[in-house]
């Protein structure tokens, strides 16, 4: 039977000389959780798992597994006293020795320390259904570089499980992989985490990684926490900009507060008075100037007609891609142009006189000032998008 | 066992680099008459006529040496590499056979070829064809010895930079209108120079501080270099401070050039200039090809044939005197004779075992070295690299007396014994053992040890289960490499020898100097037999490349 752990970080600080790593995050991971940290390079959330793995030291704050405080001021458990699986990003698998003695490296070591009941027989029968469970049954003879690059990733994923750690730990493990494969590991580990029941960390930059895998995501940038929450949340109610386009594309449109309560109502820069969503605890006043998020698959587009009164716009560019199609279209009154998706049949030439259509409830409010679309480059983010505007 | 290693390493750093280098410092202001301290010993050193003379013929040596190995490896590297010159491959590996055999080795070769009295050179070539006899002993018998056997620290490294050179930045010289010729001056040349340098200042400095040829060649007709005058101090009346004091200077001058070398040659930024080799040009030398090939015999003839077939050969004859005839050859009783003194079994006992201890002590030295400085985060890290390759500055002579100095008297107590011997040879090899670890070392992902480590294995296991597995190659071709340079290694036992820890190359060394020439023979083909076994057999058996 599994040991059920949750795993609490508090104020957590990883300082390296003048560059800090990690700053002040505080996250409590509940029993069987599945936690996604996603953020660009750079924005911690390697570090974070490092010191959880115990192979960093933090410099601040407290880590505490199962209810045993595994660092903190004046302790610090070595990661082979921490019971974490961890899947590196690289495998690391060991190359002089087979799939079965990589799985089984954790068992023996336990063995030796006598903490494993049982012998030599029990442990191949450990490493033999871990190995079913990755869908590698027969391969236990193999050398690691006799297999192919997802192969090795199930091996990777049953070494880490075979010890049933405490919480499991993966460290961007689908980046080697290609396309297709990344896919069906990506079911395979959220499979293999709900049956196990086991907690996880899991570490991307991927947002479809991130969106799919986690119960929870924590999206960081430059080693402080933006937003934590379910993948719908975030996406559906981003607090700002960097949050935003870390799920996903987003159009950033102007607007100004028209009434507070009891429904949040702006008149977009476009013309438009739609009601919005806005995060929890924000307030402003009627009048002031704020930034509302819609996704482009949010935005309707029609050719224009003669009376509309809606905001009219003209297509900048159209690409066609088979399930949807992609529009950049300047709109009338807002500085930047607008991402749009739709599922047409017809894609519309550039230079269409378009309307664009933002209906109530769609746009969100972000904690952001309404000139920072202006002052700001655009964030990491964008790049996720399919189109970019040149 | 974690926590402790940083410590192990300061405890080893310590007897290893800084009780000698310490030690010798001390030494050297050490006032024997007045029983204190002070600088009067530099004073009375550097202006006694003799040992002037000799810092000037070590500057001499290592000049004119510089010069023949140029002259030799350059040219050759270029016939080698960039011509249809025939057996081309054939002549490349002969330059790597060269290290393989010991330069004192092959001096005494050349004191039976080319020995004023009874050299087979001089009494069956020269003399006959009427030419005068060259006289062996002295400095040009040395600077031809060395020439012969330190060209390859030139010839090896640009044959490597002209093998990586792209040839494309040569066709682009020859496309704007060069000719060949200025293309080899304006572009080859230059992009060649980094290598020729960085491999000449190697043959100057070891050609500075060589012993064993020096001490065969020049000390008969009274020609001493540094090493051999220090030596010297050392024994009649044994003025061990003034040897102290001749070899600090050196010491630090070494290290210098050496810094110098390794940010020269470290980055070998120029070997990859333009990316991956392209296509090799070759110069077709038509009829001049012949010539290549007998410039190319000729340097192998007289660097490897030559002065080892002569020992070969020795090794059969009843005596150097009789004339070489059938009836004067004998075939085992120069190796029975061997085999006969207990000195010469106990020595090759005594070789054998403290070269293998000493390789095994280095490589483990090198393994917590390049572990804390690739893996913790220890403070020490910066001090690492340079502590590790430090001894590189030591030359035999100068290491020698170091450990004399810090180890044979109080407290330690080891003068005269095969520990103190074991330590200097310990010492001599733990630079290239850090390096080769250290190399092999970066090619392992600091994620398999983590991975380890995470499922359970204390530091101990994951180094012993994972990290030193994977380290295998390195391990065992620098452990083969080291018990080669070791087994023959005569510059440091010459100096630590008192006539209770025999050596083999000391025994081979006195055997020499007392003219016992076939037993001298016998013993020298005995030990090249060893030295080529164990490669041959590391190579058949574990798979172990040794290069240079």
């Amino acid at each position: 039977m599994r040991r059920l752990s949750d795993l609490k970080i508090e104020g957590l600080q990883k300082v390296f000389g003048e560059a800090t790593a990690v700053r002040d995050l505080d996250l409590h991971i509940e029993s069987g959780e599945s936690i996604v940290l996603l953020g660009p390079s750079g924005c911690g959330k390697t570090t974070t798992l490092r010191m959880v793995a115990g192979f960093e030291r933090p410099t601040g704050g407290r880590i505490t597994i199962g209810g045993t405080v595994v660092a903190g001021p004046g302790v610090f458990v070595p990661p082979d006293q921490r019971e974490v699986g961890v899947v590196f990003q690289s495998y690391a698998l060991w190359p002089h020795m087979t799939v079965a003695d990589n799985v089984g490296f954790g068992l023996t070591v336990r063995r030796r320390r006598k903490t494993l009941e049982g012998g030599r027989a029990s442990i191949a029968g450990r490493v033999q259904s871990a190995l079913e469970q990755v869908q590698l049954d027969g391969l236990g003879s193999r050398y690691p570089h006799e297999l192919s690059g997802g192969q090795q990733q199930r091996v990777a994923l049953a070494r880490a499980l075979v010890t049933e750690p405490r919480v499991l730990l993966l460290d961007e493990p689908l980046s080697n992989l290609d396309t297709r494969l990344r896919e069906d590991m990506r079911l395979a580990i959220r499979n293999i985490q709900r049956e196990s029941g086991v907690t996880m960390i899991y570490i991307t930059h991927d947002r479809i990684e991130a969106l799919a895998l986690a119960d929870r995501i924590v999206a960081l940038k430059a080693g402080e926490t933006q937003q934590i929450g379910p993948p719908e949340q975030l996406y559906q109610n981003p607090r700002n900009r960097f949050v935003a386009l870390s799920l996903g594309p987003a159009n950033f449109i102007p607007a100004t507060v028209q009434s507070w309560a009891p429904d949040v109502v702006v008149r977009l820069d476009t013309g438009q008075v739609v009601g919005i969503n806005t995060p929890p605890g924000m307030t402003r006043r009627p009048s002031e100037k704020v930034l509302v998020c819609v996704r482009p698959p949010d935005i309707g587009i029609e050719r224009r007609k003669d009376d509309a009164e809606t905001a009219g716009g003209t297509v900048r560019e159209a690409v066609f891609l088979g399930d949807e199609t992609h529009y950049i279209v300047d709109v009338d009154g807002l500085p930047d142009p607008v991402r749009i998706v739709q599922r047409t049949l017809r894609p519309m030439d550039r230079g269409t006189q378009v309307t664009v259509l933002i209906d109530s409830g769609v746009g969100n409010l972000i904690d952001e000032p309404a000139d920072a679309l202006a002052a700001q480059p655009p964030a990491e983010g964008a790049q996720l998008s399919s189109l970019s505007v040149s | 066992m974690e926590s402790l290693a940083p410590w192990l390493w300061v405890a080893a750093t310590f007897f290893l680099v800084v009780v000698p280098v310490g030690s010798l410092l001390w030494k050297s202001l050490e006032l024997p008459e007045s029983g204190s301290r002070g600088l009067d010993n530099y004073a009375e050193v550097l202006t006694q006529g003799s040992v002037l003379e000799a810092i000037f013929n070590s500057f001499w040596i290592g000049t004119a040496t510089t010069i023949g190995a140029l002259l030799i490896a350059v040219p050759f590297a270029f016939l080698v590499s960039r011509t249809d010159m025939p057996g081309r491959r054939f002549f490349r590996s002969v330059a790597v056979l060269t290290f393989a055999a010991p330069s004192f080795i092959a001096a005494m070769g050349w004191i039976l070829l080319l020995g004023p009295r009874g050299g087979l050179l001089n009494e069956y070539v020269l003399v006959p064809l009427g030419l005068p006899a060259f006289d062996i002993f002295g400095a040009k018998g040395i600077i031809l010895v060395l020439t012969l056997f330190l060209y390859p620290l030139v010839f090896l490294p640009v044959t490597d930079a002209l093998d990586n050179m792209d040839s494309r930045l040569e066709e682009a010289a020859e496309s704007a209108g060069a000719t060949r010729w200025h293309t080899l001056r304006a572009v080859t040349l230059p992009l060649m120079l980094p290598p020729i340098f960085s491999g000449s200042l190697l043959v100057f400095i070891s050609a500075f501080v060589i012993f064993g040829p020096v001490a065969l060649l020049g000390g008969p007709v009274g020609f001493q270099t540094i090493p051999t005058a220090m030596l010297e101090l050392m024994t009649f009346p044994p003025r061990i401070e003034y040897a102290a004091v001749l070899g600090l200077p050196v010491l630090f001058a070494l290290g210098v050039l050496l810094y110098l070398q390794r940010k020269l040659y470290g980055k070998r930024a120029y070997t990859t200039v333009g990316g991956k080799p392209g296509q090799k040009r070759t110069v077709e030398l038509g009829v001049w090809r012949w010539v290549a090939w007998f410039f190319g015999f000729v340097v192998l003839l007289f660097s490897i044939v030559l002065p080892f077939g002569v020992l070969l050969l020795t090794s059969f004859r009843k005596a150097v005197g009789l004339p070489l005839t059938w009836d004067n050859l004998v075939l085992f009783d120069n190796y029975r004779a061997l085999v006969e003194r207990p000195a010469i079994l106990e020595s090759f006992w005594n070789s054998l075992w403290i070269a293998l201890v000493a390789t095994v002590a280095s490589i483990v030295v090198a393994v917590l070295a390049v572990w804390l400085l690739e893996r913790s985060r220890t403070r020490l890290r910066p001090a690492i690299q340079p502590f590790m390759l430090a001894p590189l500055a030591f030359p035999g002579a100068i290491l020698g007396i170091a450990m004399v100095i810090a180890y044979s008297g109080s407290p330690y107590w080891l003068g005269g014994t095969l520990t103190i011997m074991l330590l200097a040879y310990l010492i001599r090899v733990v630079p290239q053992s850090f390096t080769y670890v250290h190399a092999g070392f970066k090619q392992v992902n600091a994620e398999t040890e983590e991975a380890a480590r995470v499922l359970g294995a204390s530091w101990s296991e994951s180094m012993r289960r994972v990290t030193i597995p994977l380290l295998r190659g390195p391990i065992l071709s620098i452990g083969v490499l080291n018990f080669v340079l070791l087994f023959r290694e005569l510059d440091v036992s010459i100096f630590l020898f008192t006539g209770t820890n025999n050596v083999a190359p000391v025994i081979l060394y006195n055997l020499a100097s007392e003219s016992q020439f076939q037993l001298m023979g016998a013993l020298s083909v005995v030990m090249l037999v060893i030295n080529l076994g164990v490669v041959l057999v590391a190579r058949r058996l574990l798979g172990v490349r040794v290069a240079h």
